[in-house]
């Protein structure tokens, strides 16, 4: 429950509160509205939409980098916190139950798939970064593949060096997994939940090799150690930094979708409206 | 660890993660410096673009010199080789295919979903099941025969798009909740609360808010939420304000949260154990309509009957012995009577008990006069017999009122059957009696009994029923025997009267002779089964049995007659037949509701399940039985100790001041149960919305025909 600590510090609770106070008012003003026979549907359903609204906002502050809006750190707080209130929202004006027919489960489904993804967003978006600076050099994500090909020109040169002395323990050893290790990115799921295995392993490969060498293989052995740590870093920081670029595939494309959905629903609603005064 | 990442103008390449397009290189580890265009087209084809080393000469000419290699220091720097000498890159590159960036990637997914969303809408709406698919969710199980939207909602049409027409059309909220009621009979007043009245609303609205004046707390007195708008001002609460539809099919459409019931209601209060106005006079809140003394058939006939056992009597062994769930399971009714009561009451209605006085009832009479006082003052009346002793029956009366015959009403107290101290005005007021009377059973003899109660004129269908009814079917026969034997020479004495002539009778007294009984014969015996019979100068009938009609429909005439007041002709006939020990007895049972004026209205019929249509409550009986346990219907209904005065309680008209033969229910006897943890205690669980009449005009019924013969 580390994590959860780091995430919940003093201000976000803050932050917390107020939206749940904002929630608890919303709730109180939509529970008069039924109270009172009107079609409260209409009341939660447009501040569903309004929250909606607000949280697209994040997307056109992004690109008007020019005209004063205030900072996207600002937006995006205001985006986590309306999150919590427009998944309350939805709660509502679903009254807390499935839906019932293939338009209204479509519907449903996106939202749900928006609103999972963002909240998996926001947590990683939090925990990733602190855990990328803490674990060895942070790397740029888009200068990875360049790094990972020259760490393994040079260690494929370090193989070659030690056969050129006789010493094949090295070579052999980065034929049969070395070679592979550098090929490209690996152990994504282990780096994910920071698992130190994989990289346990392979340095225990080359310890064990370590007796049979002479001092330049010992030498050797320990650039090659180094190769290999910054590999395992490199994709450390390939798994982690890419599951933060990645997540918006599950975000922002469903959100489109459920925008024209949503807007097929109010048509169908406001059509198919009883009316009742 | 080795550093990898350098930073500076010279150590590291410019990154652009906001390209729309990568190196395909990049992949390799080993991306060009240049990259692709905006378009995603590889431009490079060798590794640096040499330039050529321009000098000047002494004279400021421009002398062209070698070319210089370009290559970037982050790639090493200039190269060994050089250019060539035509200016090409020595380091020619292999061009690759750009890759898009993830940026580019992530547009591109919203751009396939958003249009996947499009394609699935419009699938939707245009296919062939789209009134499946548009719905938000199943009809309730009950409108499942309903496939077309446009049966409950207005604007729309039976084609596939035609909705769509609806969007920009403006539709009445009335004309949705029409569509409803189409189906749905709400009474009168369908979009009003409660489809009630709202003046007897308001009328129940101040009573309630007098009796919980100071009751309610102010937690339950604040109120949230106001109605959107009050009925009183016109506006309507309309169907769909409660009832939801498309929630399933299985979903319950009369369910209302206690909330939204207090929202419009001014008593406010929390659970129903601790702050629900206790029950008044419930449910005893108007006296039993068939007069049934519970405590003194349970503690006195019914031990009695036991010991007797006559033949074909039986106290019922319990309360299940008369009483009996009702069609809908919910309230108990009672047995007929021919199953509860027959066997010991019976004779009161036929008459077969009663040791004095006629069987029958007195409908036509000879009233009997002093015929010889009136022959000794020269008084002529025709042929009377002198015998009779029979008075001039309240039937009479409304006969000789309804031909208009003028001379019964101004009797005064005149003894007929004494006149030997009568003044001439009264000699002269009694002999008008005596030919009117006559006029009316010659009128009877010639033309029907209808025509004379009806005064002659011609009614609609149901007053022709009702008529029949009044008469009793009664036979042609019956009036002629009647006049040939009091009145054998009617006609000739009525000639001889119009035309100012004496009387045979008056010219001839010794020749007049007194109808001759024939051999004995008991006619009351003769109808013992009901019908009429001629006793004693009178024409009788005699009920036929428990509810007989003529019986029935003279009481209810004569009740109704109460309407123009209580000096009307029929009210005689109400007092004859209305009277505890009147012929039939009917009244000993069946009770009165009625006002200090106006008319009365008889309980023909126990309670049963229509009379609670119009109650804002209901009790399910059925649903109670397995919580009585062994005490049975005595855990909720214990008998009255003091129920002596149960009887009193029908002197008077008014139903609702009466005292029960058991104990009013207290609300904690229901609250034992009904909690919010078990058994439930939402308002709608005894509290009906739909409450479509009146209750007045539901308790007084239809008012009949008024007739000539009322007036």
């Amino acid at each position: 429950m580390a994590w959860l600590n780091g995430i919940l510090n003093k201000s976000v609770l803050i932050n917390l509160a107020v939206a749940s106070v904002v929630f608890a008012l919303f709730y109180a003003w939509n529970t008069r509205y039924d109270l009172a026979l009107r079609d409260v549907q209409y009341f939660n359903g447009w501040t569903l939409a309004a929250c909606i609204a607000i949280m697209m906002l994040l997307t056109l502050r992004k690109r008007m980098v020019i005209l004063p809006f205030g900072r996207v750190r600002f937006w995006l707080l205001v985006h986590y916190y309306l999150a919590i209130l427009t998944v309350g929202a939805f709660l509502v004006h679903t009254r807390f139950k499935l839906p019932d027919s293939l338009l209204e489960w479509v519907l449903w489904s996106l939202f749900v798939l928006v609103a999972v993804s963002g909240i998996f967003g926001a947590l990683i978006s939090k925990y990733i970064p602190p855990k990328l600076e803490a674990h060895g050099e942070r790397i740029m994500f888009e200068r990875i593949p360049v790094f990972r090909n020259q760490l393994a020109i040079e260690a494929e040169a370090l193989a070659r060096e030690s056969v050129k002395d006789g010493t094949a323990s090295i070579a052999k050893l980065y034929v049969d997994v070395l070679g592979n290790f550098f090929a490209g990115p690996r152990n994504i799921l282990a780096h994910l939940h920071s698992s130190h295995v994989p990289l346990a392993r392979v340095l225990d490969e080359l310890s064990s090799i370590e007796r049979y060498l002479d001092d330049a293989g010992k030498a050797r052995l320990v650039k090659m150690r180094e190769l290999v740590e910054t590999k395992d870093n490199l994709d450390f920081q390939y798994a982690n930094a890419g599951l933060l670029r990645l997540w918006p595939f599950l975000h922002l494309p469903p959100t489109y979708a459920l925008l024209v959905i949503a807007v097929v629903h109010v048509i169908l609603a406001y059509a198919f409206s009883a009316r009742i005064g | 660890m080795i550093l990898l990442q350098k930073f500076g103008f010279k150590e590291s390449r410019y990154e652009r993660p906001q390209d729309k397009w990568l190196c395909g290189h990049l992949a390799d580890g080993t991306p060009c410096t240049r990259g692709p265009d905006k378009n995603g087209k590889c431009k490079v084809t060798t590794v640096c673009t040499p330039r050529q080393v321009v000098a000047k000469d002494d004279k400021g000419r421009e002398i062209k010199g070698r070319w210089e290699c370009r290559r970037s220091t982050q790639e090493g720097g200039p190269c060994e080789a050089g250019p060539f000498p035509d200016g090409r890159c020595c380091q020619m590159l292999t061009p690759c295919e750009p890759q898009p960036s993830l940026r580019t990637k992530r547009k591109r997914a919203g751009l396939w979903a958003t249009a996947l969303a499009v394609g699935v809408a419009a699938l939707v709406l245009s296919g062939g099941a789209a009134n499946r698919y548009l719905m938000p969710g199943p009809l309730t199980s009950q409108h499942a025969g309903l496939t077309e939207c446009s049966s409950c909602h207005a604007g729309t049409g039976p084609g596939k798009m035609d909705w769509v027409h609806k969007v920009v059309t403006s539709v009445d909220p009335k004309q949705n909740a029409d569509l409803c009621i189409g189906c749905h009979a709400m009474g009168a007043q369908p979009f009003a609360p409660h489809t009630h009245p709202v003046d007897e609303l308001k009328r129940l609205t101040d009573a309630s808010r007098e009796t919980s004046k100071g009751t309610s707390s102010l937690l339950q007195r604040i109120s949230l939420s106001r109605p959107m708008s009050l009925p009183s001002d016109g506006a309507a609460i309309y169907c769909a304000a409660c009832h939801k539809e498309h929630q399933g099919e299985f979903r319950n459409l009369k369910e209302v949260s206690n909330e939204r019931c207090q929202t419009c209601h001014v008593s406010k209060f929390g659970s129903f154990a601790t702050s629900h106005p206790q029950f008044s006079d419930y449910p005893y809140r108007r006296r039993t309509r068939i007069v049934f003394d519970h405590a003194a058939h349970l503690e006195k006939y019914f031990p009695e009957v036991a010991k007797d056992a006559a033949a074909g009597q039986a106290p019922p062994p319990a309360c299940n012995g008369c009483h009996q769930p009702g069609f809908d399971q919910k309230y108990m009714e009672v047995k007929s009577y021919g199953a509860m009561c027959s066997n010991c009451h019976n004779k009161d209605i036929l008459g077969t008990g009663r040791t004095t006085g006629p069987k029958g009832i007195d409908f036509l009479s000879v009233p009997g006069l002093d015929v010889n006082t009136l022959t000794e003052k020269k008084v002529d009346i025709g042929d009377w017999p002198k015998s009779s002793e029979a008075t001039l029956t309240p039937f009479m009366r409304l006969l000789l009122a309804a031909s208009g015959e003028t001379a019964a009403m101004e009797m005064g107290d005149i003894d007929l059957i004494d006149l030997s101290q009568a003044e001439e005005a009264d000699l002269a007021k009694v002999k008008a009696l005596a030919w009117s009377i006559k006029r009316i059973f010659a009128k009877l003899e010639a033309t029907t009994l209808e025509t004379v109660i009806s005064g002659g004129q011609a009614g609609s269908g149901a007053d022709r029923q009702q008529l029949a009814v009044l008469t009793g079917a009664i036979s042609h026969d019956v009036i002629l025997g009647a006049n040939r034997e009091w009145f054998p020479n009617l006609q000739d004495d009525l000639q001889k009267h119009e035309k100012g002539e004496p009387s045979a009778a008056f010219r001839e007294p010794d020749k007049q002779q007194e109808a001759k009984a024939g051999a004995p014969f008991d006619a009351e015996a003769w109808a013992e089964y009901g019908g009429w019979y001629r006793q004693d100068y009178t024409i009788r009938y005699r009920p036929s049995g428990h509810t007989d009609p003529f019986l029935r429909a003279w009481l209810n005439y004569a009740g109704q007659s109460f309407a123009v007041g209580p000096q009307n002709p029929v009210a005689p006939v109400y007092e004859l037949l209305a009277s505890q020990e009147a012929v039939g007895r009917c009244i000993r049972c069946h009770s009165i509701d009625s006002a200090e004026t106006g008319p009365k209205q008889i309980n023909w019929r126990p309670f049963y399940t229509d009379h609670t249509k119009n109650r804002f409550t209901s009790f399910a009986h059925k649903a109670h039985i397995s919580a009585v346990g062994t005490k049975g219907c005595a855990a909720c209904h214990e008998l009255n100790a003091a129920g002596g005065d149960y009887v009193k309680s029908y002197l008077g008209g008014d139903a609702s001041v009466h005292m029960p033969n058991f104990k009013h229910i207290d609300k904690t006897l229901c609250a034992s149960c009904h909690t919010r943890q078990a058994s439930w205690e939402s308002c709608t669980l005894c509290h009906d919305y739909h409450v479509t009449e009146s209750k007045d005009s539901s308790r007084l019924g239809k008012k009949p025909q008024a007739s000539a013969a009322a007036k």
